[in-house]
C-alpha cells in the first residue's frame, strides 16, 4: 500500500482541512448528517481527483466549488427546491439567552439560527467575511455574479446585525 | 475592484468593509459615513453583522469532526497516476511487438531464457517470490505490535517513558546499543513536539526503540525502529489501526514508523522529516 507523497498530501490536506470544509457544507445543507455525508462524498472524489488539480491557488477553494457542484447535484436529485425547509432567519424565533448570558449558550444560538438562514446567505458569509475570499473567489466558487456575491453579503451582515441587536433589545 | 455607484448603499458600504471599492469611491464612501448619520448607523449595522457572524461561525471549527471521516478520507486509495499514459505506452509497445525483428528477438530471448530456467531448475534455485511473501506477515505484526504499545503507552501521564527527556545523551547510548542502530534524536520542537523520553519495547522478538513526543493537542506521536535485516529503501507507507494511525518506511537494514492517533493529520510530515534527521 505505498503510496506516493503527492497523494499523501492531499490527504493530509484535505484532513486538516476538514473543519473549514465541514462548516461550509454545513452552510449548504443546513444540517450536520447531510454536511457529513456531503463531505466524505468531496473527499473521496477530490483524492480519487487528485490529478486534476492543477495545484494553482487555495486548494479549499477547488474543494469548495466541488462541495457546492455536488449539493446542487444532491438537491436535484432530491427535487427539492433550494431554500425548501427552512425556516426565514427573520421568522426564526429570538435568541434566548440565560440569566448568565453564558457565551457558548449565545454561540450555540446564534449558530442555529445562522443554519437557518438561506442557503445563499450564509455560504457567502463564510466565504468572504470569515474565510477572507475576495467577491471573484467567491462568485467562481458558489458560481453566481459577483453582484450577487455583494448582495448577499449585505443581507447577510444587516440579519446577523438585526438577530444581535433584538437581542440587546430584549436583555435591556 | 468594483463600480458600485449604481448598487444600493448597504451594498456598498458592505464593499467597503470588504476593502472591496475603488479608490475614489472608498474616499467617497467615507466622508459619507462622517458627514451623514444614516450611512454611519447602516455602516455600524454591518460591521456589527460582520462582527457576530464571525465569532458563531468561529464555533463551528470547535465541534469535532467525526473520527470516521478522517479514517475514511485516509484509507480512500488513489487512482493510478499516468493510467491512460501507461494504456498507450501498452499500445505501443504492443505494436511494436508485431513487427518481424521483435518477433525474431522474441523467440530468441524465448530459447535463451528457458535454456537457462532448465539449468537453474536441476540445480538448488531458490526463487525469490517465497522469502517476500514469508516476510509480508512479519511486517504486518511488528506494525501491529507497535499500535498495540501505543493504545497502552499513550494513555500514561506519570509513567509515560522508561527515560526522561533530561537524559538524552543516555537515551541514544542506550537505544544504539540495545537494538543496534545507530541515530539521533529528531528535533520535532518547530513542528510543535516536544520530547519526552524513551522506551525499549520487543516487537516479533526484536528490540525496538521508541523515542515520544507530545503534540501541542496533547497527544503522544512516537518514533520507532527496529534492524530488520532487510537492506531495501522504500517510500512511505500509511497504515491505519482503528484509533491508530503508522507511517512507516525502510531504510538499510532498519524499519521505521511513526505512530499516533490516526486522526493525526501531520503523521506523514513528521515520518518526512525524521527520515531526514535521524
Amino acid at each position: 500500500m505505498h503510496q506516493t507523497a503527492a497523494y499523501n498530501d492531499i490527504r493530509r490536506d484535505l484532513v486538516s482541512l476538514l473543519p473549514k470544509v465541514r462548516r461550509f457544507a454545513m452552510t449548504l445543507t443546513r444540517n450536520a448528517s447531510d454536511a457529513d455525508d456531503l463531505v466524505q462524498e468531496v473527499c473521496e472524489r477530490a483524492i480519487t481527483k487528485s490529478h486534476l488539480w492543477n495545484g494553482e491557488g487555495r486548494l479549499e477553494s477547488w474543494i469548495y466549488a466541488m462541495t457546492r457542484n455536488l449539493w446542487v447535484d444532491e438537491v436535484r436529485k432530491r427535487k427539492v427546491r433550494s431554500g425548501a425547509g427552512t425556516v426565514d432567519a427573520g421568522e426564526q424565533n429570538e435568541l434566548i439567552v440565560d440569566a448568565a448570558g453564558e457565551k457558548a449558550v449565545y454561540a450555540h444560538q446564534l449558530n442555529k439560527m445562522i443554519m437557518s438562514m438561506p442557503e445563499g446567505l450564509s455560504s457567502v458569509f463564510v466565504l468572504v467575511n470569515v474565510e477572507g475570499h475576495s467577491y471573484k473567489e467567491t462568485a467562481d466558487i458558489l458560481g453566481i455574479p459577483i453582484g450577487t456575491v455583494m448582495s448577499r453579503l449585505s443581507t447577510a451582515r444587516l440579519r446577523l446585525s438585526a438577530m444581535v441587536t433584538g437581542d440587546t433589545e430584549r436583555r435591556a | 475592484m468594483n463600480d458600485l455607484r449604481k448598487q444600493p448603499l448597504d451594498v456598498r458600504l458592505s464593499a467597503l468593509l470588504d476593502g472591496e471599492v475603488q479608490h475614489d469611491e472608498k474616499e467617497e464612501l467615507e466622508r459619507l459615513i462622517a458627514t451623514n448619520s444614516e450611512a454611519r448607523e447602516l455602516y455600524d449595522r454591518l460591521k456589527r453583522g460582520s462582527e457576530i457572524g464571525n465569532i458563531a461561525f468561529e464555533e463551528f471549527l470547535k465541534e469535532p469532526v467525526p473520527l470516521a471521516l478522517v479514517r475514511k478520507i485516509k484509507k480512500t486509495e488513489p487512482p493510478q497516476q499516468n493510467a491512460s499514459r501507461s494504456n498507450g505506452l501498452r499500445s505501443h509497445f504492443v505494436s511494436a511487438l508485431m513487427q518481424p525483428q521483435a518477433m525474431a528477438a522474441c523467440l530468441a530471448l524465448l530459447v535463451v531464457g528457458g535454456g537457462i530456467g532448465y539449468f537453474l531448475g536441476a540445480g538448488s534455485y531458490v526463487p525469490d517470490v517465497p522469502v517476500q511473501m514469508a516476510q509480508a506477515p512479519v511486517q504486518k505484526n511488528w506494525l501491529d505490535d507497535i499500535a498495540a504499545y501505543h493504545r497502552v503507552y499513550a494513555r500514561q501521564q506519570r509513567h509515560l517513558a522508561e527515560v526522561p527527556p533530561s537524559e538524552a545523551d543516555h537515551i541514544v547510548s542506550w537505544l544504539t546499543d540495545s537494538v543496534g542502530v545507530g541515530f539521533k534524536l529528531p528535533d520535532l520542537a518547530p513542528d510543535g513536539l516536544e520530547f519526552k523520553g524513551a522506551r525499549l519495547l520487543v516487537a516479533q522478538g526484536k528490540p525496538v526503540a521508541q523515542l515520544l513526543y507530545r503534540n501541542q493537542e496533547n497527544d503522544i506521536i512516537a518514533i520507532c525502529f527496529m534492524k530488520n535485516g532487510d537492506s531495501t529503501d522504500d517510500g512511505f507507507d500509511e497504515t491505519i489501526k482503528d484509533d491508530i494511525g503508522l507511517v512507516s518506511w525502510h531504510k538499510g537494514a532498519v524499519a521505521y514508523v511513526v505512530v499516533g492517533p490516526s486522526s493525526e493529520a501531520t503523521l506523514t510530515k513528521i515520518a518526512e522529516k525524521v527520515s531526514t534527521q535521524i
